[in-house]
């Protein structure tokens, strides 16, 4: 396979190919197929991949520094992977493992996390207005500054996570687990979260702080 | 939060359903910004005449005893100093605290107050203050009370907003009663006097201007960068604390031009919004639409005017727009300057300064022309106009149902073509304007203002423009 041919972005057709360490940087692999494909180690920093299928794919490891990644990315190992300014807005992360991902300054406004693994990231200042959270573990995940409006965190999973300074207005908690969490000044202005575990959350400053059972 | 304190007073008076009062949103500070913080809101009264009213709560004597030369020079510029702080030894005999218009009030063990950090000044022309409270060690969780004292952390807010100050004088003034009846009245009779004054027409508390306010927020931020630098290993989070307080001061100034805009009130939150709609239908890339956001978020500030001609009113830069012959009397420098006070606010300065050129090149203040003009500026000098004249309508005919406004303010913007607009853009807005008359809603919210750091990122320093780095050599104001 030639990988010109690949940066160029002329073959579609690419599920299930090994692209291991590739130098894939600011190609345009927009609507390229990539599902169940070997990214592992890929530099992909800067490169486009509006609405590509990386179904399943692996990206463990790999380089995503302001890579445009509105594509499918359903069930896709991104564990250890760089995600530094990247774009995820609206993208589809279901049950896609984010373990120790860098996100930092990524935007994940509307992004589809359902079921992805999250476990102790560093989410702080990120962009996630309207994500759907839902049932995500994000437990011991570091979420403070970050903008969660209008986020669905039904059944999420925050147990000691740290949500000082959170935006959740409008966001819905009900069911969620948030024992142990730091809701320092957090603002849940308009956020529903019936049935919410509060156990041993910090919600001094929080608020709505008095209204939320501890 | 303690019961009792004036934190929790003025919050629960807040609270929702206390009639027309915003309810109170707070932010986590260390002990490292709040010292540059109040610094820089006492030295202003260094600088002018405000004669200001100035109540402090400092916890220990002992914290009170390390500024207390600071607080010789202010009591120099104010009718009348106050200052709360547990009894320690010495607290008394601070050459300060043995002048005149300085009391020192003696809070017990057991006083809630003991556990707050106060600083409010109250003047007609300059009102500012710092309303915290220490987390207590079951606050801090697992991770205990710091070691470092500069780690130390605090919950509340600030702000310049006069009502808010002139509430929680009042708050303290009931809470030292109880200490100091005679001191009480004395404080009563001069708080009465300064709100008298403020209700007048030429208090400037309520009108935010380049050299007052202005150069208040400058100096804010001066002192917060001079701390980021003394940080001498970084600490992350207490430099991010002062980062965000940089900013902060920005979005309070932002937010109290609003609140003085009586006939449109919504402006920043609006314009921000709808620019940031602009962005997403121009498949803007995720971080020019959160620089745009915070344009709009910050765009008054491009507005602020000096004193003297806020007491005269001078030509709007909309107005000036519309004819072109007319002199532009308020100058667009003046507010941007302080804005590129902050580094990382370098793009969102640009994009506010070009935000009145037109497509034609006609406009101010570079007479750019098409692309060369930031397509920031473009889309957030059109929301902007926009949103001014929906405003406008919105004002003229209260009970009107807005679409049709809309498609007024809209048909204006149309009417002056492209030699004002980019074309593209007006298509665009058109788009919008039909999608919100469709039933569309855009989320209308000011940013959690403690938390507004997720719209910087590395793209909020560049430099959009090549001469642009001349321009920033320009003195402030």
């Amino acid at each position: 396979m030639d990988i010109a041919t690949i940066r160029a972005g002329k073959l579609k057709h690419l599920a299930g190919a090994d692209l291991e360490d590739e130098d894939l940087s600011h190609a345009d692999l927009s609507k390229v197929n990539l599902a169940g494909a070997n990214l592992s180690g890929a530099n992909l920093a800067a490169a486009k991949l509006i609405g590509a299928n990386l179904d399943g794919a692996n990206l463990a490891g790999c380089q995503l520094t302001g890579t445009d990644l509105r594509a499918n990315l359903l069930g896709a190992n991104l564990m250890q992977a760089d995600l530094t300014e990247a774009d995820l807005r609206g993208a589809n992360l279901r049950g896609a493992n984010l373990m120790q991902a860098r996100l930092s300054n990524t935007a994940m406004a509307g992004a589809f996390l359902s079921g992805a693994n999250l476990m102790g990231v560093n989410l702080q200042r990120v962009d996630l207005r309207g994500a759907d959270l839902r049932g995500v573990n994000l437990s011991g995940a570091n979420l403070s500054g970050a903008n969660l409006t209008q986020a669905d965190l039904q059944g999420a999973i925050l147990s000691n996570a740290n949500l000082e300074e959170a935006d959740l207005r409008d966001a819905n908690l009900a069911g969620a687990n948030l024992s142990g969490a730091n809701l320092l000044c957090a603002d849940l202005e308009g956020a529903s979260w019936a049935g919410a575990n509060w156990i041993g959350a910090c919600v001094v400053g929080t608020f709505l702080e008095g209204k939320v059972e501890n | 939060m303690l019961e009792g304190s004036i934190l929790q007073k003025l919050k629960a008076s807040h609270e929702l359903g206390q009639g027309d009062k915003r309810p109170l949103n707070f932010g986590v500070y260390y002990k490292n910004t709040l010292v540059a913080l109040c610094h820089a809101l006492e030295d202003a009264i260094l600088e002018a005449d405000y004669s200001p009213l100035v109540i402090t709560a400092f916890q220990r004597g002992k914290w009170y005893l390390q500024e207390a030369d600071r607080y010789r020079s202010i009591a120099e510029r104010s009718p009348q100093v106050v200052i709360m702080a547990g009894d320690d030894a010495g607290f008394a005999e601070h050459p300060t605290s043995q002048k005149e218009n300085v009391a020192l009030v003696a809070l017990g063990d057991s006083d809630p107050v003991s556990q707050e950090w106060h600083l409010i000044i109250l003047s007609p022309d300059y009102t500012a203050m710092v309303l915290c409270q220490e987390l207590t060690e079951a606050d801090y969780g697992v991770a205990g009370f710091p070691e470092e004292d500069l780690e130390r952390k605090f919950y509340g807010f600030w702000t310049f907003e006069p009502g808010l100050v002139l509430e929680t004088v009042e708050l303290a003034i009931a809470h030292i009663s109880k200490y100091n009846p005679e001191l009480c009245q004395q404080l009563t009779a001069q708080r009465e006097a300064i709100e008298a004054r403020i209700q007048q027409e030429d208090a400037l508390c309520h009108q935010p201007t380049s050299d007052h306010l202005g150069r208040t927020v400058s100096r804010v931020v001066d002192y917060l960068q001079e701390n980021q630098q003394d940080l001498n290993h970084r600490i992350e989070p207490l430099d991010n604390n002062l980062t965000s307080n940089e900013l902060q001061a920005f979005l309070r100034v932002a937010q109290l031009i609003d609140q003085t805009d009586l006939s449109n009130p919504m402006a920043a939150a609006e314009v921000a919004s709808l620019a940031e709609a602009m962005g997403q239908l121009v498949d803007l890339p995720s971080w020019q639409l959160h620089r745009l956001r915070l344009a709009g978020l910050l765009h008054r500030i491009a507005l602020l005017d000096k004193a003297e001609n806020r007491l005269t009113p001078g030509t709007s830069i909309y107005q000036q727009a519309e004819s072109p012959d007319m002199p532009l009397s308020c100058p667009l420098v003046p507010g941007v300057q302080v804005l590129r006070k902050m580094g990382r606010l370098r793009a969102i300065a640009t994009i506010l300064t070009h935000q009145t050129e037109a497509w034609n090149g006609s406009g101010q203040p570079a007479g750019l022309s098409g692309d060369e003009i930031p397509v920031e500026a473009r889309i957030l000098g059109l929301v902007a106009c926009f949103q001014q004249r929906v405003a406008a309508y919105r004002a003229a005919s209260p009970e009107a149902a807005i679409e049709p406004l809309l498609t007024q303010a809209l048909a204006d913007c149309r009417a002056e073509g492209s030699d004002r607009w980019d074309p593209k853009l007006i298509e665009v807005l058109t788009l919008l304007v039909k999608g919100l008359q469709q039933g569309m809603s855009l989320p209308i919210a000011m940013p959690k203002i403690a938390a507004g750091m997720w719209m910087l990122d590395s793209h909020s320093e560049e430099e959009l423009l090549r001469y642009q780095e001349s321009m920033a050599d320009l003195p402030l104001i």
